[in-house]
């Protein structure tokens, strides 16, 4: 089984072979599993969720052999780990199908912000176009500019589209927020209470910590010695270590014992409530 | 129109202009972009210097181990950690550490080896001798990935970013499992610090470092109380520092003074905000009684 998921060129057809083999077993397994009476689906993907969690499980907790540092789990975790990016890949083509779905309805209905659902679309289209032909005809000449009689290849179209677009668009999306977080903090920090006086000084104090305009307020302290302990980066350094650090260790205890109820939970299948009483 | 329609300085000073702000804000940023000659003296912050001092020890105590940098960044936090990214390959560079790139995010595949191959020449580094791209996993396998690493590097990654078996680098020779690694620095937006942590940290004890947003840092302040991680180098702050500590200056010298103007300008909207809103408050109440 190792083999079959072994790094092949994504060219030839070893790599297609494979590959139509591989979505044959899938579209199998899902029609068995859609055929199966509802109970029977039920505990098919209980057990699988089961043994998937206690191959993790034991490779963790079992002993490993001292010269090797190994159990006899560990060599089989490629295996497992493939397997998951398998089953990962299939859950976003779901997803694409699905977000598919929800657009072109909205498109067909010409419901309020159709408009984007285009948008949308097309630009998903385009860049799953260009990237698959970026895969396999990176070199191939797709126009050449009339005045300049310069060459385009996909690689060139494709790299326009990814670096030119999607990576600025997203650097922009992210740049923006420091807009809002500009405004939202002017409007926020009253002091309305203890507490949020409590705030927003601690708040200042780390932000001043932060600026060499504020460093620079408190640098005719000494560095040594008892008055050191007034110089702003030493504040700031005490409400980040003496009193944020406990405070997210508290958080962190809280989310850990959650996430430990939740996965025991997920792994014994008896978790309820959304997405897992809907019919599968 | 009125003074009292318009309301008083006191709640004018509580309502500035949201576009007032954006304007002020932008200019805060761009002044000292276009002015590099107003520059503020750093003054490194200690989970820098714990950071420097780390990567310090680790070139001296074990320079034959390979480096793993880990980086999960990508367009939308690149003002910070691309040049917290440069700052750091610029010391693994001039200590002359080995070192691995691996992303775990489309974009970052080739962001961060961009830097590396950039600096390459200016240190001697070559490719597969001194440094190596690990290549791209998908985020969903990064616990799988993180976990198989610690017992066998080579069969976990297999392949470098150029198709070829990492085996059959010089780089590779003798880099077995996580005992072979001298230091992982985790350059990241998201909470990934807690899997290096909890699946190969711990499994080795091998030194982490933490090179977060500023956003995420104080996340990290727990693990470096615990001595699990080694130093934060936080946010566009954090390259400014290290660029310090490194006597070398880029953007991140720049960025800084940037971001020391911005700080500068929200603080002071901040007193302003509250000085209206206190001044308000008491008139109110001398009113009312």
């Amino acid at each position: 089984m190792h083999s079959f998921f072994a790094a092949i060129p994504h060219h030839g057809p070893e790599y297609f072979g494979k590959l139509i083999i591989g979505l044959l077993i899938v579209l199998a397994i899902l029609g068995l599993l859609h055929a199966a009476p509802k109970q029977s689906r039920r505990a098919i993907i209980a057990v699988f969720t089961f043994l998937g969690g206690l191959f993790y499980f034991l490779e963790f907790f079992l002993p490993v052999d001292p010269k090797t540092n190994k159990n006899f789990l560990t060599g089989q975790q490629e295996f497992v780990a493939q397997l998951s990016a398998v089953i990962g890949a299939y859950a976003i083509g779901l997803g694409v199908v699905s977000l598919g779905q929800y657009h072109a309805k909205i498109i067909s209905r010409k419901r309020e912000g159709w408009g984007n659902s285009v948008v949308l679309v097309i630009a998903a289209l385009i860049m799953f176009t260009f990237s698959i032909l970026n895969e396999y005809h990176a070199k191939t000449v797709l126009f050449t500019d009339p005045f300049q009689h310069h060459t385009q290849d996909i690689h060139g179209v494709f790299l326009v589209l990814f670096e030119g677009g999607l990576a600025k668009l997203d650097a922009a999306t992210f740049a923006l927020i420091a807009f809002f977080i500009a405004s939202a903090s002017y409007r926020a920090f009253r002091i309305r209470s203890v507490e949020s006086s409590l705030l927003m000084i601690a708040a200042l104090i780390v932000m001043l910590a932060s600026t060499t305009i504020g460093t620079a307020l408190t640098n005719w302290l000494p560095t040594e010695g008892p008055q050191a302990n007034f110089r702003i980066e030493h504040i700031s350094e005490w409400l980040l270590t003496r009193l944020n650090s406990p405070a997210q260790r508290g958080i962190v205890f809280g989310l850990e014992v959650g996430a430990l109820a939740t996965s025991l939970r997920l792994w014994l299948s008896l978790e309820r409530g959304a997405y897992f009483d809907a019919e599968v | 129109m009125t003074t009292s329609e318009k309301g008083s300085v006191w709640a004018r000073m509580q309502r500035v202009d949201r576009r007032v702000i954006y304007v002020l804000l932008l200019l805060s940023i761009i002044i000292p972009m276009l002015l590099p000659q107003v520059e503020f003296p750093i003054l490194p912050s200690q989970q820098s210097k714990d950071f420097y001092t780390g990567i310090e020890n680790v070139a001296e105590k074990t320079p034959a181990k390979i480096v793993i940098v880990d980086g999960f960044w990508a367009s939308g936090t690149r003002g910070e950690q691309q040049w917290q990214t440069q700052a750091i390959f610029t010391h693994l560079m001039k200590r002359h550490l080995k070192f691995a790139m691996l992303s775990f995010d489309t974009q970052n595949k080739t962001l961060m080896p961009a830097i590396a191959d950039k600096l390459a020449p200016q240190f001697g580094y070559e490719y597969g001798r001194d440094y190596i791209n690990f290549g791209y996993r998908p985020n969903s396998v990064f616990q799988q990935t993180v976990k198989g690493m610690v017992n066998d590097i080579p069969g976990t990654i297999k392949k470098d970013a150029r198709a070829q078996p990492i085996a059959s680098y010089p780089i590779m020779n003798g880099i077995k499992d996580s005992k072979d690694v001298g230091a992982v620095i985790d350059i990241t937006p998201v909470s990934s610090v807690g899997v290096w942590i909890g699946l190969f940290q711990g499994a080795s004890q091998t030194p982490l470092f933490y090179a977060p947003t500023a956003v995420m840092a104080p996340e990290g302040y727990p693990y470096l109380d615990s001595g699990q991680i080694s130093g934060i180098l936080t946010g566009v702050k954090g390259a400014g520092d290290y660029e310090q500590l490194l006597k070398t200056k880029s953007f991140g010298t720049q960025a800084t003074s940037a971001l020391s103007f911005v700080y500068a300008l929200i603080i002071l909207l901040v007193i302003v905000g509250n000085i209206g809103y206190f001044i308000e408050r008491s008139n109110t109440r001398k009113v009312n009684a």
